[in-house]
This record gives C-alpha cells, structure tokens and sequence, in this order.
C-alpha cells in the first residue's frame, strides 16, 4: 500500500514536470537574399525608367486587328414652314 | 624602407586597378542592355519575342527565331553573365538571381506580351 501511493504520487509529480525546449529560430535567409537580389536587379535596371516604355509599332503583330465601327451620319431635317 | 613602401604602393596600385576593372565591367554591361533595350521592347510587343520563367528571352514561334536570334542571342549572354555577377554580389546563385529576375519581368510585362512560363506554355499576358 505504502508502495503504491509513493508510485502514485511519482506519477502525479512527473505529470508535473515541465521540459523546457529552446525555441527553434528559423531565421529568414532566403527572404533576405531575395530582397537583395531584387534590390541589386533594380538597381541595375534602372534605366529602364529612364528611357520609358517603347511606342507601340504599327509592324505586322500577330494580336487580331479590331474593326472600328464607323460613326452614323446625323442629318438635320428642315424645319416645316 | 624604401623597398617596403614601393611595394605597399605596388600592392594599393594593383588592387585600385582591379576595382576599376571591375566597375568597368559591369558599366559595360549595362550599356550592351541599354543599347539593346528598344529594339528587344518592339519585339515582345509584336509578339515575336517573350520572357520566359527561366529567366531568359526567347522567340515565341520557331518562325519568328531568325529574325529575333540577333537580339536574343546577346541579350541571354549578357544576362548569364549578369546572373553570375549579381550571384556572387549577393551570396545566392546564379539561377535564383535569374528565377528573381524572371519574376520581375513576367510582372513588369505589358498585356498583350507572351511570357513562357514553368510548365513550357506560352501564355499572353
């Protein structure tokens, strides 16, 4: 009897325990060397803004021509006398 | 003395000059993008050239490679070797340098241009 209350209160005691784990850091190596990367390209790239987008050609294009639907023609009517 | 301090001043000359060799290389890059940016825009507008996700530009159709080789062939050089530069600026690799920049274009894109994308398809933007 004395036996099994010792086991028992072991048992509570261990439920009572606490490991303690130090906390994993999963540091965001990649998310910063992307935003070098993305830095870097920028950087180098820049004169793409400054020479600004190219006008469109009017080249042969393989986008499908869009017919522009011509406007009505309005006639006035003559007033009645 | 003397002969210490004429190599101490061997030694600053030779890394100064590498430095500007260097810088000098990368200035030149740029200029070959920029010389060749006009012409490669008028491309991707007519459709005859697109990104691809890898990184690189390509002809959209097998017809179209002829006419585009002349633009494209320099401008994946001279991305290959900016890759590997950008690479070794940063601490990544050469191919996550060009998966970034393959991002940045494919969203830089204008509708109506054709961006080749992971699973080998064309798509217009």
């Amino acid at each position: 009897m004395r036996y099994l209350i010792i086991m028992i209160a072991g048992i509570s005691a261990a439920g009572c325990l606490r490991m303690k784990v130090d906390p994993i850091e999963v540091k965001p190596i990649t998310l910063n060397v992307n935003l070098k990367i993305d830095r870097e390209l920028d950087d180098f790239f820049d004169f793409e803004h400054e020479l600004g987008p190219v006008a469109p050609t009017t080249g042969p294009s393989t986008a499908p021509s869009v017919a522009v639907p011509q406007q009505p023609i309005i006639t006035t009517r003559p007033a009645i006398q | 003395m003397f002969t210490r301090l004429l190599i101490t001043l061997l030694i600053a000359a030779s890394l100064g000059s590498a430095s500007i060799a260097f810088c000098a290389t990368e200035a030149e890059l740029k200029e070959r993008f920029k010389a060749r940016y006009q012409q490669l825009q008028t491309l991707k507008q007519q459709g005859k050239v697109g990104e691809t996700a890898s990184g690189y530009v390509e002809a959209v159709k097998p017809e179209h490679a002829g006419e585009a080789g002349g633009v494209t062939g320099p401008e994946n050089s001279d991305r290959r070797e900016l890759y590997d530069l950008l690479a070794k600026q940063t601490g990544a690799t050469p191919d996550a340098v060009a998966a970034r920049n393959a991002a940045r274009n494919f969203s830089k894109a204008r509708p109506g241009e054709w961006l080749k994308h992971a699973d080998g398809q064309w798509r217009k933007k």
